[in-house]
């Protein structure tokens, strides 16, 4: 049992789900006309509605209009598309942009970017617990803030920011709201009709769905209009040029309708999971949790040890599948940025594992975890020079 | 075909380092060199133990990557039951070789010549004393 993998990175992407699997596998069996949904002969208007069908799915799981709804390669292109759209598409009015620091890569260098062809952005860190202050939002507004981007769960905390409240205060002071909801779409509740939220994007692989399909939710409003940042087509309401792939998009439809219907179920077990886990290493000396225990999706679990190497211990873990910092940055050596930015200092950031659980975590997975990191951490204690004054 | 960052020399030595730990005060003397990468980085502290003009034990304390704490195992192995006058012969890139590291942690094994650097400059210093 030792020697299979365990996986525990759920948060990096999740395994198709058999009936999302089986609705991709019908439209790529050999035989079947497999048509460009754009055609307008029977083949192409079979796969339009597929794609219709999809769209549906996805708008029954945030509950939105199905027309809200734009389908992109990922949550990575819906951050840039809703990003740099809303702030192109605003510039006239102003040039001012509000995100936080401790935001996924797809937003922070979007950011970035526009930086550095003239748009001013303000960088609210969070508290230590990752939480964003509503007030901070509202201090740093100004006459012409156009965006505000604060994504929902983090990646690699699991924190949940208010983004009920971030949207209320946007709302009234006319600024779009976005909010990269790649860690929260299909496995928090989220009701789109409700929830003053301009711009929202979201990716299929994070809920047993296909990699290489999302999509990018555009409140029916008015004032909610952004700017393309591709362009060759007229597909997706001229904002994502490019053939619609079906099965993804089939498969996405799949997935959402899947986590409509086992949400609930899959939320109260993360939370099984994530307190068995928990209880197993909190009363390790040292052991910090990286996170504001209360307002955390309980799908991931992320938390620091004082005096024992990140990449040491990781490896010393095998085989259990665990992420350092975020899975998509862990070919750089630099310790989390997210974890800094919420005022870790670089050894327990370095020293910071997270934990993400899925459908087919077992309790006997976490105890093995548990044991392995217990393990770990002890050896490799045992094996480091104190520190010293030499130091 | 799987990406291994550990190829199994690394892997032997990190999971098994037979030369963690202190020395006790059994040898006619013992140095002890201590160095680090930086403030927050890689620290290494290596111990010699001298017996008949030889090396007759050496130990390491290891805080970093897996690359670290397998050279400072390989390194520890290598030297013990050799002459004291050997203890500078040390080539790192054939280290480098073995561990596969990567360029990025190359300097993690520059650690190990800081190290025997500052022993043998301690062991200069207490033949002159004596």
């Amino acid at each position: 049992m030792l020697n299979e993998p365990i996986f525990l990175d759920y948060a990096a992407t999740t395994p198709l789900a058999p009936e999302v699997a089986a609705a991709m596998q019908g439209w790529l069996a050999s035989g079947r006309p497999y048509a460009n949904p754009a055609s307008t002969h029977v083949a192409g208007r079979e796969s339009a509605a597929a794609v219709a069908v999809a769209r549906d799915q996805v708008a029954r799981l945030l509950n939105t209009k199905p027309g809200c709804l734009i389908f992109t390669s990922g949550a990575t292109e819906s951050d840039n598309l809703a990003i740099q759209g809303a702030a192109r598409a605003r510039a006239h009015r102003g040039k001012h942009l509000i995100t936080m620091p401790t935001e996924h890569k797809a937003v922070v260098d979007t950011f970035k970017a526009l930086e550095r062809d003239g748009f001013q952005v303000s960088w609210l860190p969070p508290a230590v617990d990752g939480l964003l202050g509503i007030e901070d939002i509202a201090s740093a507004m100004r006459t012409d803030t156009q965006l505000v981007s604060v994504m929902h769960v983090n990646n690699e905390t699991g924190v949940m920011q208010n983004i009920r409240e971030i949207g209320e205060l946007c709302r009234s002071r006319g600024v779009l709201f976005h909010t990269d909801a790649a860690q929260s779409v299909g496995k928090v509740a989220i009701d789109l009709e409700e929830m003053p939220i301009d711009l929202l994007s979201f990716t299929a692989h994070k809920f047993y769905g296909p990699q290489g399909v999302g999509g990018l939710y555009i409140a029916d409003r008015p004032s909610c209009k952004i700017s393309p940042i591709l362009f060759g087509g007229g597909q997706e309401r001229r904002l994502r040029p490019g053939t619609v792939p079906v099965h993804l998009v089939a498969g996405l439809g799949v997935a959402a309708e899947g986590a409509r219907q086992q949400m609930h179920t899959d939320h109260e077990r993360m939370q099984i999971l994530n307190d068995r886990l928990w209880n197993g290493v909190r009363n390790i000396a040292g052991v910090t949790r990286n996170g504001s225990a209360p307002q955390c999706y309980p799908g991931i679990l992320n938390f620091s040890v004082s005096g024992v190497e990140g990449e040491s211990l990781m490896l010393g873990m095998e085989p259990v599948c665990v992420a350092s910092g975020s899975a998509c940055n862990s070919v750089s050596a630099e310790s989390s940025y997210v974890l800094r930015g919420m005022g870790r200092s670089d050894l327990l950031a370095q020293s910071a594992v997270r934990f993400s659980f899925g459908r087919a975590t077992t309790e006997r997975e976490i105890d093995i975890a548990i044991e392995r990191y217990r393990n770990t951490v002890d050896h490799l204690r045992s094996i480091a020079p104190p520190i010293s004054a030499a130091f | 075909m799987l990406v291994e960052p550990y190829n199994d020399f690394v892997r032997a030595r990190f999971a098994n380092p037979q030369h963690a730990g202190e020395l006790k005060d059994r040898y006619d003397s013992i140095c002890t060199a201590e160095v680090a990468e930086s403030a927050d980085g890689a620290r290494l502290r290596l111990a010699v133990g001298i017996r008949n003009d030889a090396i007759a034990a050496m130990r390491f304390l290891a805080w970093g990557c897996p690359f670290l704490i397998a050279a400072a195992e390989s390194l520890c192995a290598d030297k013990e039951n050799r002459p004291l006058g050997t203890l500078l012969e040390f080539d790192q890139n054939e280290l480098v070789q073995q561990l596969s590291v990567p360029d990025a942690k190359f300097g993690r094994i520059l650690l190990l010549e800081d190290a025997l650097r500052s022993l043998a400059a301690q062991i200069n210093a207490n033949e002159k004393q004596d």
